[in-house]
């Protein structure tokens, strides 16, 4: 019983410690909007809209009013949910950025997931093997994928996988022209597409969990608590798994939580690159587009996204993790 | 006869490299920005040493001018955003108190919100020039650098050379720099260069969504072209910009792991 | 009385930066069954490197330079990580230092006596722990088992370790420095419970500690090491009353100081 009140208490702190960064996020939104060049009705409105159009936006966006009855009525919107309307698309913002949202989803959890697997086994493995020269092979080769941007990853990927040997696609989701006569072949066409663009991100991602796979790893194979399980006998598999991979895990399982967060927002450049029908390829519609309220909607949803993504990890560690559990 | 270790390689790589930036004018054979269609996606030989793109730019010349654009803006936001940092961190984390929660929070938000979104919806807003690109790179830079700054303050606060210097009476201003500010010097070195190091980044791809000024040639952007080149086989406008690209990278990356690691006081 | 382990000219040194510095410096000594040495110095004397070569937890940059290890008849040294894991744990314990920080933290009391019992192919006897931990003063053991090392106070943790050492009947314990790192009142207390242990255990004991009062409350023999060297081995009241070396008069003085004089330490 006393478990779950504490569960409770730290879930509404958080929650309430939520509303101010959100409110922050919105804020500048706002001012964003503020700061767009030209008549904001015009923008809004689009600039084929009809005067009486865009009267009816000035109204509907009280433009005429204070600024701080604009604040106050854009607050009130964005509460109920409403994000505008897309101009380019003549749909509401937010049912835009749904319908795209689970393909970013998908990229981003495929990406990580490589990331993850590999970044964990090659660090393990340069730790473990440190003094073989495995061990800074690992490492240099982890450092120059840490450096090298995405899109230089994801062309090379392109030239030699797609163009040169014709074992991908190129982009998209789904080969066009092609009826799918079973969900089963959909899937398959869908994850023949995922391969090459995830496997760009998961790349990036596997640099940087090698290097903190290892550094964590080394550090709980020189503790205290290691040399003493060493000494009471333990076999070599419950050594490593159950002592050291278990302790090393948690500050990579940290970064990945944090960063699929980031990732909502960040894989503009993959899915432009891919053509993936994501959130980041529609961000680079609305740019081209000059599709203000899609962008400026973007902008409200993935920020929250990040936020409120933060604070459930956050939220799962604090249950999962003893040491933290007993603080609150 | 000093031993030839991997920082010195990399400084004197990195010297060379914004050397060539900076007589960019010299060192390039041609005016990058000029398109000559009838020697379009031409190979690497003796004329275009490292062959032209689908607009006929000679690649060799981009790359140099493209150099030149990302130690521009690398130094300049990383100066901008390490000094703000630096200030910030500063007061925040020796005066304490309210103004350094409130700065950190402020910190925070910023550092919530998916950056490389705002920095393109920032350049989109306030069209693409190169001050504001250098300008909004460093604004979304600062916090993350002002954490550590404050973080590295906090700890080096308790040192009992600055609880002497508090006793016999020192100015609070004077104690910040006279006795924290040295030693966050190595924290800070490498900040900047890890942030010049990112700022180069977030320039290419700005340059390779083709957001980036158009009057200052961006490695990005002829790794835009290569997007098509590769298609009919232009090889060249992709593994040259890649290679510079990753080495500058590479450099700035590593001058910060490694000055973190020679300049920190050795312990016992 | 069969002697239970035998050391002879053990000599280590560690490598630092290069450069080869001697901890232990041509040692020797045996141990009988059921009997309990002190090994006491100051620190760099050498005496945790004695206890490390024994289970074979030596650091990474240790060359064990010439020596032998003979437990029951078996030389430790020559020992692979492989073989030696059957007799740590199972034949020779060690308990450490700073007992909470060698816990995993992340594992509950319970599960490291599992794995202490599985890996040595014995069934876990969770009555048994219980029964031991009793015996070893431990309030609600039952509550102490389902907890996290992070939990316990100092002196729990010591008694968890000392139960963990103890549970599978070895013939040598090994204890480096059990108690620098608790409290003066709990320091006590465990010392009693080592001396108990003792009593109630067959199981040979080799204490290492800097406190010669530790020692001599508990030895049956005492070996003083000095910069790797042994340069005395005596009974506690030789070793106090009769001194043979320069270095064990000025240690035993300079406690004397400390303790105003008290001759016989009880504990």
């Amino acid at each position: 019983m006393r478990e779950l009140i504490s569960v409770f208490y730290r879930f509404s702190i958080r929650l309430l410690l939520l509303i101010p960064v959100v409110l922050a996020v919105i804020t500048i939104g706002f001012i964003l909007m503020k700061l767009f060049p030209g008549d904001p009705a015009v923008l809004l409105a689009g600039e084929a809209a009809s005067p009486q159009y865009i009267e009816r936006i000035r109204e509907i966006y009280g433009l005429d009013k204070p600024v701080w009855e604009q604040y106050l009525l854009y607050l009130e919107r964005v509460m109920r949910l409403d994000l505008g309307y897309s101009l380019s698309y003549k749909r509401p913002v937010l049912d835009v950025i749904l319908t795209r949202l689970p393909y970013t989803v998908v990229l981003a959890i495929s990406g990580l997931s490589i990331g993850l697997i590999l970044g964990l086994f090659l660090g393990i493995i340069s730790a473990w093997y440190r003094k073989k020269l495995i061990s800074p092979l690992i490492n240099s080769i982890a450092f120059i994928f840490y450096s090298t941007p995405v899109y230089v990853i994801g062309q090379f990927l392109i030239y030699y996988f797609a163009i040169t040997y014709k074992a991908f696609p190129v982009g998209g989701v789904v080969t066009i022209g092609v009826e799918h006569r079973n969900f089963y072949t959909y899937v398959l066409d869908v994850l023949w597409h995922l391969t090459l663009p995830s496997l760009t991100l998961g790349l990036i991602f596997m640099a940087s969990y090698v290097k903190l796979t290892r550094s964590s790893f080394l550090e709980v194979i020189s503790s205290s608590y290691f040399l003493a399980a060493r000494s009471m006998g333990l076999r070599n598999s419950t050594l490593l798994f159950k002592h050291a991979l278990r302790n090393a895990i948690i500050p990579v399982i940290t970064l990945a939580g944090v960063q699929l967060g980031m990732l909502i927002g960040g894989v503009i450049i993959t899915e432009s690159m891919f053509s993936w029908p994501g959130i980041g390829q529609l961000t680079m519609e609305a740019v081209s587009t000059r599709d203000y309220p899609l962008l400026l909607g973007i902008f409200i949803f993935t920020s929250i996204a990040v936020v409120v993504i933060n604070a459930i990890v956050d939220f799962i560690y604090s249950i999962i993790d003893p040491r933290i559990k007993d603080r609150w | 006869m000093r031993r030839l270790n991997s920082l010195t390689v990399c400084v004197v790589l990195t010297f060379l490299l914004g050397i060539v930036g900076l007589l960019a004018d010299q060192v390039a054979p041609y005016d990058p920005l000029n398109t000559r269609m009838f020697r379009a996606l031409q190979p690497p030989s003796n004329v275009n040493l490292m062959g032209t793109d689908q607009l006929g730019r000679d690649v060799f010349s981009w790359v140099v001018y493209g150099i030149r654009t990302s130690l521009l803006v690398g130094l300049s936001s990383a100066t901008i955003a390490v000094a703000l940092a630096v200030i910030i961190g500063l007061l925040s984390g020796y005066k304490g108190g309210i103004i350094g929660n409130v700065l950190m929070r402020v910190a925070d938000v910023f550092l919530s919100i998916p950056r490389f979104m705002l920095i393109i919806v920032t350049v989109v807003l306030l069209s693409p020039r190169i001050s504001n690109i250098i300008l909004v790179i460093a604004i979304f830079s600062w916090p993350e650098a002002a954490r550590v700054v404050r973080s590295e303050v906090l700890s080096i606060k308790e040192r009992e050379y600055v609880m002497a210097a508090k006793a016999l009476g020192s100015r609070d201003l004077d104690i910040m720099i006279n006795e924290i500010l040295p030693n966050t010097i190595p924290t800070i070195l490498s900040l900047w260069t890890l942030i010049i190091a990112e700022a180069i980044l977030t320039e290419s791809a700005l340059g390779f969504l083709g957001l980036s000024d158009f009057n200052y040639p961006s490695l990005g952007v002829m790794l835009m072209m290569a997007k098509n080149a590769i298609f009919v086989g232009g090889w060249w406008v992709l593994l040259f910009p890649s290679i510079t690209l990753v080495i500058l990278i590479l450099m700035f990356n590593f001058l910060s792991d490694k000055l973190i690691e020679r300049l920190s006081p050795r312990l016992g | 009385m069969k002697p239970l382990l035998e050391v002879r000219e053990l000599t280590v040194a560690y490598r630092v930066k290069g450069v080869m510095k001697y901890a232990v410096k041509d040692v020797s000594f045996t141990l009988n069954e059921d009997e309990v040495l002190a090994i006491v110095g100051e620190s760099g004397s050498g005496k945790s490197t004695i206890a490390l070569s024994i289970v074979g937890a030596l650091p990474e940059n240790a060359v064990v330079v010439r020596g032998k290890i003979l437990f029951r008849g078996i030389d430790l040294l020559k020992l692979r990580p492989n073989e030696r894991r059957y007799i740590n744990g199972k034949e020779i314990s060690i308990i450490f230092q700073d007992p909470i920080t060698h816990l995993n933290p992340l594992r509950k009391v319970r599960l490291i006596f599992k794995d202490l019992f599985e890996d040595h192919g014995v069934e876990f006897n969770i009555q048994g722990v219980l029964e031991l931990l009793r015996k070893l003063k431990v309030p609600d053991p039952q509550r102490v088992l389902e907890s996290y090392p992070f939990q316990l106070s100092g002196g729990m943790a010591q008694r968890v370790f000392i139960a963990l050492a103890l549970v599978l009947n070895p013939k040598l314990l090994i204890a480096d420095e059990p108690t620098s790192a608790l409290d003066l009142t709990i320091q006590a207390q465990v010392v009693r419970l080592l001396r108990e242990v003792r009593e109630n255990f067959r199981v040979g004991m080799i204490m290492i500690t800097h406190d010669i009062g530790v020692a001599t409350s508990i030895a049956d023999r005492i070996l003083v090491m000095y910069d790797g060297e042994l340069v005395e081995e005596g009974s506690p009241d030789d070793v106090l009353l009769r001194p043979k070396s320069r270095y064990t008069a000025s240690l035993v003085s300079s406690t004397k100081a400390l303790y105003k004089g008290v001759m016989s330490w009880t504990y």
